[in-house]
């Protein structure tokens, strides 16, 4: 910024900018130039020194930044918790994260390292849920900020982090207390971090009230940041964002694309204008996968009533039903007054065979799917399409409609008709929740006694003795009935799980005697089932109140009880209890049964899991949901199951890791009713084969094992594939054998730990640093000996099936001492090398039950030496708590005798050893494994 | 004194010493990174009024620390970076709360015709246009070249340059009189 001529005399230079102005004014200018030029020159000199900077006050600098990096680490992790625990229609507005989760983790820790003194972090456990997970981190940026070093607008930072997950957890009008409190302790001062910060609060408002459907209230908000820009690339805030897509979806002229503009801003895409996205361009977002599931029902009761408009934000909501001429016809309504008059000319124009057959409700009816009409949304037709199908046209086309299908099982019966005054539609989420609760409607019942039935394919003849093949299934609900209480003399029951290979309900088992005046279940009663499918909790039903006594399950029953089993996303399954006696479904005793089996759900999913994987896979997932430590696996396969993204599985060889990966994809999209799994091995995989998968719309889920053996061209084609997008591609699923923390540490260090992939294979770093952002860690058996003797006879039992199918089991579930040798070995070959002997020992029995002998026998044969006692000099704690749990009596108390004879030793000292440990109880047993990693 | 910037040959070894504290002990004395001269370059390129003191101890809180992460980085670019980096830090720091920008204000403000909240206030109005009104400005009233010369150097019209100008001495002109203190 030098010149070669000479300056120019600073009198001239205001004359000249400054014609018009008073000779005071230019007086000022003057003086600020004349300063400013001074400072100017002053910067210029690079004679100054530095020397004169005081060390002291650098090394506060460098605290201060410490705590700023600190604090923008924490925020990385903090958001990386935060965007799966967000609604998918929300439009909250969250910080783009710096670098993916490890990469953050490894530089918080790493500056942490020399700031532990003051700067205290405890990472939250790798299976705690995100929502308790945000939380905790909350609690540490809180902490951090009250340092002495933290300034205001760090505490202030802190403060819209707590506002963010109030929102998140729909405490709406505690975080909007909490964002004002903000805004007012952020009046007056105007430097540059105080606006992006101003801004960023407002931004959280909105979306507050935008999540509120309140659009009036959020545009007010949006006034108070001042101007809004006027087209995207005039974006500098979140908040500039947010005004666009607010005047768009209060009925502007011009669809704004605002993703490059969210982003530039430094934030993400939030999920309520992506589903907007999806509505006005269906064409350009075609390929995109629908992210969303339906609402988890409540349990313990109905929700019957439809929403009104004010819930919705509409101006008509219309409810119609298809009469028994597949006619629809007017149920309920709530409709503008101004618009009441014109719906039955509507009825008759755009809903009735004869009417227009290109309205939106006819082609909603044919498609039996939903359609979303936003007017001037890109693309020809939409605008066309309003005119045509709304109710009053000549008062003015509504911005955007809604015709939802209802569906009971896979009949349409009925159709649900909203239009609104703005963009601002209900998201995904909500409108399956309202197409459940108008599928309860009472409106509906008249249905009951005509020809509903579950689609064959998928329910099948009840000819059940035939479908009950599957005899853990049967032998578990038979359990379960009896932990009831039923007086199973005078009633029968039949239990629907989704366990098919189509993930649809089907019957799994049945029992009682039903005063022997019951017949065989027929397709009557099913209504009753996609009643409690539809409303959750339990439905008391009497056969012969409206005549329709062939309405009911069994034939002759005169009273019945349909209970929803919920599980992880929605109904797992449904029991039918039926009675011959009238008034035999009484209220406590359906809530009894309801409460009962709700505390049971867990052992029916782990059940179903299992089935699934079995019938599907071959395999098989044994879990024993009773174990602490397997219950909170079966939650963390569902946890990952709900949050679709990218994940490896870690573990050694034989594990499980494969059967875990394959669990979670069952339990995502055990209602697909399609083989959507691909199952690939990285040895030997050719980028192909890899590009094949990822290109087949029919997969979900590509399992792909030992993903530290993949070539470097393999890893280039997967990390090309997974660039895609989440949405737009199968999900992976990997599973590796390096421990997660040595990986953690270093992704170049994962050759030297021991790992089982080839030593040297070049890795591709951005691959395995995405992988790594959702890890699960398997443990080896021996760190969880309880799972052995299940594991084993499971093993045996799939074995005993195939070698001789028809011949019963010969593994003897009594066998204590076969159990105990088998509990107390290493295995160091995990599942593999157990099912070598298992099967060795069943071979040398020839059809008799296994016999320690013939275990022994069978070791030696497959070249291992059996380990005759556990060391009990220093025994792990865990192995003591796991023979105390396998051991335990069917009253709930340890064993002690039984479990010093699984760790080999006598049981005086185990009970010494129970002392050092502090365990006294099947109560401390239960906290230890609950606590152990899963 | 040099033309260009660039820190003494063997500079990377003073980014090598381990933790942050240490680097930052290392790099004070004698300056041997040149920061000075490299805050005083990129303050001017970026046409900013900042205390220079202060910017040189932003960059060299954020040099010892990235350092530490990091390691000592392979290219002088990325000092150049940090630097730029500090820059804005102290821009979105404003110009309250810490001495050092005080001290740099005081000195301006002595024997100034203009009162010390009326130089923040503009310095404040100053920094939050655009760059290209700032280098306008800074060109034709702080470097004091003629509008000919700076016009052809920057590419833009003399009109448009110095319309740029006008809206930032405008602004600084509005922050004085809303100061209350001319």
């Amino acid at each position: 910024m030098t010149s070669a001529s000479e300056p120019q005399p600073l009198e001239d230079a205001v004359d000249l900018l400054l014609p018009d102005a008073s000779s005071g004014e230019r007086e000022v200018a003057r003086g600020l130039a004349a300063t400013f030029r001074l400072a100017a020159i002053e910067t210029a000199d690079t004679r100054s020194p530095s020397t004169g900077i005081e060390p002291g006050l650098a090394l506060a600098a460098l605290r201060e930044h410490d705590l700023v990096e600190a604090l923008l680490g924490l925020q990385d992790l903090m958001i990386h918790h935060a965007a799966p625990c967000r609604g998918s229609s929300s439009f909250a507005v969250l910080p783009r994260p710096r670098a993916p989760y490890t990469e953050s983790l490894q530089s918080l820790l790493k500056l942490l390292g020399r700031r532990s003194a003051d700067l205290q972090f405890r990472l939250p456990a790798p299976e705690t849920p995100q929502r308790t997970a945000l939380q905790e981190l909350l609690e540490v940026m809180n902490a951090w900020v009250q340092h002495p070093e933290a300034r205001q607008g760090q505490v202030d930072q802190a403060r819209l982090w707590e506002a963010r997950c109030l929102h998140n957890d729909g405490e709406l009008s505690g975080s909007r207390e909490l964002l004002e409190e903000i805004l007012r302790g952020l009046a007056g001062a105007n430097d540059r971090g105080t606006r992006r910060l101003r801004a960023d609060v407002l931004a959280e408002l909105v979306s507050l009230h935008m999540d509120e459907g309140d659009l009036e209230q959020a545009k007010a908000t949006v006034a108070r940041g001042g101007p809004s820009p006027r087209q995207p690339a005039d974006v500098r805030w979140n908040l500039d964002a947010l005004a666009l897509a607010i005047e768009w979806l209060m009925g502007g002229a011009t669809f704004p694309a605002l993703d490059d503009a969210f982003v530039r801003s430094g934030f993400d895409v939030p999920g309520g204008w992506r589903e907007v996205l999806q509505r006005a361009e269906p064409q350009r977002t075609a390929a995109q996968r629908a992210p969303l599931q339906a609402e988890v029902n409540a349990t313990g009761g109905h929700r019957l009533s439809l929403p009104s408009r004010s819930e919705l934000g509409a101006q008509a909501v219309i409810f119609l039903v298809i009469d028994d001429q597949g006619r629809l016809r007017r149920g309920a309504a709530d409709v503008a007054p101004a618009l009441e008059g014109e719906v039955d000319r509507w009825l008759r124009r755009c809903c009735h065979a004869d009417g227009e057959s290109r309205s939106i409700p006819q082609a909603a009816l044919r498609e039996s799917a939903p359609v979303i009409v936003m007017s001037g949304a890109p693309g020809a037709g939409s605008d066309e399409s309003l005119q045509r199908s709304c109710i009053d046209a000549e008062r003015g086309c509504p911005k955007g409609v809604i015709a939802l299908p209802l569906e009971q099982g896979h009949e349409v019966v009925g159709l649900l008709w909203m239009e609104f005054a703005s963009r601002m539609l209900p998201g995904a989420a909500r409108l399956q929740s309202v197409a459940d609760q108008a599928v309860g409607h009472p409106l509906l019942r008249h249905r009951v006694g005509a020809a509903v039935r579950l689609a064959e394919e998928n329910v099948g003849p009840l000819a059940l003795e035939e479908q009950w093949v599957r005899t853990d299934l049967r032998r578990l609900w038979a359990e379960l009935v009896e932990e009831l209480a039923l007086k199973t003399a005078e009633r029968r029951w039949v239990a629907f799980q989704r366990v098919g290979s189509s993930g649809d309900l089907i019957p799994v088992a049945g029992g009682g005697a039903g005063g022997g005046r019951l017949g065989e279940p027929s397709n009557g009663g099913l209504w009753a089932i996609r009643r409690v499918l539809a409303g959750g909790g339990y439905l008391r039903y009497e056969g012969d109140q409206d005549g329709e006594r062939s309405s009911m399950l069994h034939p002759g029953a005169a009273a019945g009880v349909a209970v929803a089993v919920p599980g992880f996303s929605g109904v797992e399954a449904v029991l039918i209890i039926e009675s011959a006696r009238h008034g035999d479904s009484r209220e406590r005793d359906a809530a009894r049964w309801a409460k009962a089996l709700e505390g049971r759900s867990d052992v029916l999913q782990c059940g179903a899991l299992d089935h699934r994987d079995r019938v599907r896979k071959g395999g098989g997932l044994v879990l024993d949901s009773r174990a602490p430590d397997e219950l909170k696996r079966l939650t963390q396969i569902q946890v990952l199951a709900s949050n679709r993204t990218d994940l490896i599985i870690r573990g050694e060889a034989g594990s499980g890791r494969r059967t875990i990966a394959r669990a979670v994809h069952h339990a995502r999209h055990a209602r697909s009713g399609r083989d959507d799994l691909v199952q690939l091995s990285s040895f030997g995989l050719q980028p192909g084969d890899l590009e094949r998968a990822f290109s087949d719309d029919a997969v979900e889920t590509v399992v792909l094992t030992d993903v530290g053996r993949l070539s470097v061209d393999g890893q280039v084609t997967l990390a090309q594939l997974l660039g895609r997008g989440i949405q737009d591609r199968p999900r992976l699923v990997a599973t590796g054998s390096s421990p997660i923390a040595r990986e953690g540490a270093s992704f170049e260090d994962s050759d030297r730990a021991g790992a089982a992939e080839p030593p040297g294979l070049a890795r591709h770093p951005d691959l395995y640093r995405n992988l790594e952002r959702v890890a699960v860690l398997v443990p080896p058996l021996r760190h969880v000996r309880h799972r052995i003797p299940g594991l084993a006879r499971s093993l045996a039992a799939r074995w005993e099936r195939s070698a001789r199918p028809g011949v019963p089991m010969l593994w003897s579930e009594e066998s204590d001492e076969v159990e105990a040798v088998l509990w107390r070995q290493p295995w160091e070959g995990n599942a593999v090398e157990l099912e070598a002997v298992v099967r060795q020992a069943l071979l040398r029995a020839e059809g008799a039950a296994v016999g320690v002998a013939g275990l022994m026998a069978a070791f030696r044969d497959v070249g291992l030496t059996p380990v005759s006692r556990l060391s009990s000099r220093s025994p792990e704690v865990r192995d003591v708590a796991s023979a105390l749990w396998t051991t335990r009596t069917a009253t709930g108390r340890v064993n002690k005798t039984k479990a010093a004879t699984y760790c080999g030793w006598d049981p005086n000292t185990l009970t010494a050893r129970l002392r050092d440990m502090g365990i006294s109880d099947l109560g401390d047993v239960e906290r230890l494994l609950a606590d152990s990693p899963t | 004194m040099r033309d260009r910037w660039s820190p003494v040959p063997s500079w990377r070894r003073y980014l090598r010493v381990g933790q942050a504290e240490e680097i930052l002990r290392q790099i004070i004395p004698g300056d041997p990174l040149r920061l000075r001269f490299l805050a005083a370059a990129r303050i001017t390129a970026a046409a900013r009024l900042l205390d220079v003191d202060r910017v040189v101890v932003r960059a060299m809180a954020r040099i010892s620390h990235g350092a530490a992460l990091l390691g000592p980085p392979s290219s002088e670019q990325w000092l150049v970076e940090e630097m730029d980096q500090a820059i804005e830090d102290v821009v979105e720091d404003g110009l309250v709360g810490a001495d050092v920008s005080c001290s740099f204000l005081d000195a301006l403000a002595q024997g100034a015709e203009v009162k010390h909240e009326a130089l923040a206030r503009s310095c404040v109005a100053f920094n939050r246009r655009s760059r290209d009104e700032r280098v306008a400005f800074w060109s034709l009233m702080l470097a004091a070249e003629p509008l000919d010369e700076a016009s052809r150097r920057h590419g833009v019209s003399p009109t448009e340059l110095a319309q740029r100008s006008k809206r930032v001495l405008s602004a600084m002109l509005r922050a004085v009189a809303e100061s209350g203190a001319a």
